[in-house]
């Protein structure tokens, strides 16, 4: 039985600054997924070798990554049932890094993530990340 | 001046249910991902709030190769499981993990039109040849 449950809320907002109107504006919040166990680095460091985030479970069922460095960094990830696969975040260089969000909302029904690292390319680089089980 | 401006914003807690009224384990206020028009051009936006799938078919939600699509969002609100493969600048066709009832997909990647964003330049949603599959998506180039 779950015992924590996260949150999480998106908000799409799209603007026409030339007419200062609001085309589009999409507000999600209150999704949770109900979990028993998560790991979460506000700072995680990523080598220039794969550096393994520790899954609190076999299958996580949310996963977040967001790149906080100068560095490009490899997110490499096996989807539950599948090949192991890879993602590159690019580094912050406009406002922000790249980010890879992966969130169920429940722990059954398919879906998942089995394993997962992080490579950064250059040098140590950090990244925020959140798994949860 | 730019013409348009797309923004992205995500917030994530975690709150232990055994403890009522207690406050988050986590608590973030992601930064925003902002998205502006380059010059004075537009920005290409492509929402749909309910695309249904045939069972057995797909969608290509992106399929503008270069210059890349640096953002992505795609939920699942239909009942049935379905997948998502993206190919990036950098490599691919990669497999999403599936999607569930309810589940979203998230991929942000700053800068626009370049080459070297490592934003897409294919994504597919595919049944699983159950009916039911029904997504909701935007994409931003």
């Amino acid at each position: 039985m779950s015992n924590i449950t996260s949150l999480l809320g998106l908000t799409l907002q799209l603007v026409n600054v030339s007419a200062n109107s609001t085309p589009l504006n999409i507000g999600l919040q209150g999704i949770t997924l109900p979990m028993t166990a998560y790991y979460y680095d506000n700072f995680f460091q990523a080598g220039i070798t794969a550096t393994v985030v520790p899954l609190p479970g076999t299958t996580v069922w949310a996963a977040y990554v967001r790149n906080l460095g100068a560095n490009n960094v490899t997110v490499n990830y096996t989807p539950s049932g599948g090949a192991s696969t890879s993602v590159v975040l690019t580094p912050i260089t406009t406002g922000f890094g790249g980010v890879f969000l992966y969130y169920q909302t429940l722990e059954t029904g398919g879906g998942g993530i089995t394993a997962m690292s992080i490579t950064a390319s250059t040098a140590i680089t950090p990244c925020e990340v959140f798994v949860g089980y | 001046m730019p013409n348009s401006q797309l923004t992205a914003s995500l917030t994530l807690s975690v709150v232990d249910l055994t403890i009522p009224g207690a406050a988050g384990l986590v608590n973030h206020v992601i930064p925003p991902l902002v998205f502006t028009s380059p010059g004075s051009g537009g920005l290409g936006v492509t929402y749909s709030g309910y695309a249904v799938l045939n069972p057995g078919g797909s969608i290509n939600i992106i399929s503008g190769g270069i210059p890349t699509t640096p953002f992505i969002f795609v939920r699942n609100v239909g009942t049935a499981l379905c997948s998502l493969t993206i190919s990036w600048s950098s490599g691919g066709p990669s497999n999403i993990p599936r999607l569930a009832q309810g589940a979203w997909f998230l991929f942000g990647s700053p800068g626009l039109d370049t080459n070297a964003d490592n934003g897409i330049i294919q994504a597919t949603v595919s049944s699983l040849n159950n009916a039911g599959t029904v997504i909701e998506y935007l994409v931003a180039s």
